[in-house]
């Protein structure tokens, strides 16, 4: 039998992350305090035999049976959610590439530098002669550093593109369709990343040719959980319990979200490309129409705003 | 209880004994008090307790009993709600009856509701903006509005207050279009 008691404090704001090294999973978890995107409180995927009783009455499950189930937990029946995915920042992070072609680090929140920790390094050299991590002989009494990244997913209607080629009722040779995909079990889930991914840039070509799809995902960065190492430990150590956790939230309060577009699923909309564009069907490829679609690139861009479903997140 | 009384001999019944041992064990089962949460486990069971937290009196702060809940004072457009036909700032203030209970899922909500003329809230239209309890958030009308305001987790008949708004808020209607139809659209100021 185990026994936590979370520090007493203050009034803790939804989404507040309590983190505690788990002596049965061997891994740091957080306990998130219910926060509600409409209405719903999101869901944090926990192995089963660590699911809180509640879910397991939800699902109908005992501890045994689902000893070896993934099992999505609701945030109000209180799960810990098991934080395995550290990546190293500062002295012994991995170094990227900045668009000016120098090594970039991930910054180190200064904070975290006044309590010890080891900076990145700081180097003008091109990225294949970055400097190597730091190790404990060379890091004096400096502390390293490990972060992950909470996030919020909730999948919302997605706009998907078809092409459909062939002799048009109106004349046409070639039909560009847009419709929307229903959005499935909107309740959100939280999910640890080792690092921020950011979704691609919207490419209205890559779009047109049905190469980029609309994922139906949004996310919505909730925090960064920093763990910061006693002084003196190996540089490639993932946080024990004797770390510090620091945490720096995105998010304060609980969200409500509209979407811009509430189209009728079973309608597409299309733009139609004219047999007066010189499209006939017998030598149409994509490819083909690529190409000559540069010179309605502004059409395309209008038409693909007006029809592309986004959603907007606000506080209440 | 006596290890004695678990005793059985050679054809005497063993289901009062068995009986008497389930007895024993159901003492020894632990059950979570208020702020107590327990995570049985194969291998054991945890038990986390989370302290009493300091109180932020923020609008709208939903606090559920058994049968009713209590709303501290929040407004909608500067409007400050009502239950029934009491200002929730009254010198009484007013509790909610938690009727109907839970719904299908084991929550219910308790919500604002707003009565929107012309698109827009007039403080002097009876019922503008009232707090309701409610199963489910669906709309009945176009003009009316819900905005829930906690959520209300049952389990054994008694409600759970997990608070969804914080602050005061501020409305804005959305009127039908060919291709949408009306929202209203609540929002923190």
């Amino acid at each position: 039998m185990g026994v936590l008691a979370y520090p007493q404090g203050e009034w803790q704001h939804p989404w507040t992350a309590a983190c505690s090294y788990d002596n049965t999973q061997l891994c740091w978890t957080a306990k998130i305090k219910p926060g509600f995107v409409g209405g719903l409180d999101p869901s944090v995927s926990v192995v089963g035999e660590f699911a809180p009783p509640e879910t397991l009455e939800r699902l109908g499950h005992t501890p045994i049976s689902a000893r070896s189930l993934r099992l999505d937990a609701h945030l109000t029946e209180g799960p810990r959610m098991a934080l395995n995915l550290w990546r190293a920042i500062g002295a012994d992070g991995a170094a990227g590439v900045s668009t000016t072609g120098e090594p970039s680090y991930d910054p180190v929140p200064p904070a975290l530098i006044a309590l010890g920790a080891s900076p990145p390094p700081t180097s003008s050299l091109p990225i294949n002669q970055a400097p190597p991590p730091a190790t404990a002989q060379d890091s004096g009494r400096k502390r390293f550093v490990r972060a992950t990244e909470l996030v919020i997913f909730q999948r919302r209607i997605a706009t998907r593109t078809q092409w459909t080629f062939g002799q048009g009722i109106d004349e046409t040779a070639a039909q560009f369709d847009v419709f929307y995909e229903p959005a499935g079990d909107e309740r959100p889930t939280i999910r640890a990343e080792r690092k921020p991914t950011l979704p691609p840039p919207d490419d209205p070509i890559a779009t047109f040719l049905g190469a980029a799809q609309d994922t139906g995902v949004d996310r919505i960065p909730l925090a960064t959980i920093y763990a910061i190492s006693p002084p003196l430990y190996e540089a490639d150590e993932m946080p024990g319990p004797d770390w510090q956790i620091h945490v720096r939230y995105y998010l304060f309060w609980n969200l409500f979200r509209d979407i811009n577009v509430a189209p009728r699923l079973d309608e597409s909309d299309g733009l139609g490309i004219p047999r007066g564009l010189g499209l006939g069907v017998a030598d149409v490829s994509i490819n083909n129409l690529a190409a000559r679609i540069n010179d309605t690139n502004d059409q395309l861009q209008e038409f693909l705003n007006a029809n592309k479903a986004e959603a907007k997140y606000w506080s209440v | 209880m006596r290890i004695d009384d678990l005793k059985v001999r050679p054809g005497q019944p063993v289901a009062p004994a068995w009986d008497k041992l389930l007895d024993f064990l159901r003492r020894f089962k632990l059950v979570a008090g208020p702020g107590v949460s327990l995570s049985q486990t194969p291998d054991g069971t945890f038990i986390a307790v989370e302290p009493v937290r300091a109180a932020f009196d923020h609008p709208f702060r939903v606090t559920a009993a058994l049968t009713e809940a209590r709303i501290t004072k929040g407004t909608i457009e500067g409007i400050v709600p009502t239950i029934g036909s009491d200002p929730i700032d009254a010198d009484h203030p007013p509790q909610l009856k938690l009727n109907g209970g839970p719904g299908k899922n084991g929550r219910s909500y308790v919500a604002l509701q707003v009565r929107t003329t012309m698109g827009g809230l007039d403080p002097e239209t009876k019922g503008v903006a009232e707090i309701v309890h409610v199963q489910t958030i669906a709309r009945t009308a176009n003009e009316i509005g819900l905005q829930p305001l906690a959520v209300l987790k049952w389990t054994q008949g008694i409600p759970t207050a997990f608070q969804i708004v914080y602050h005061n808020l501020g409305h804005y209607y959305v009127i039908q279009t060919e291709t949408r139809g009306s929202r209203h659209l609540f929002y923190a100021v």
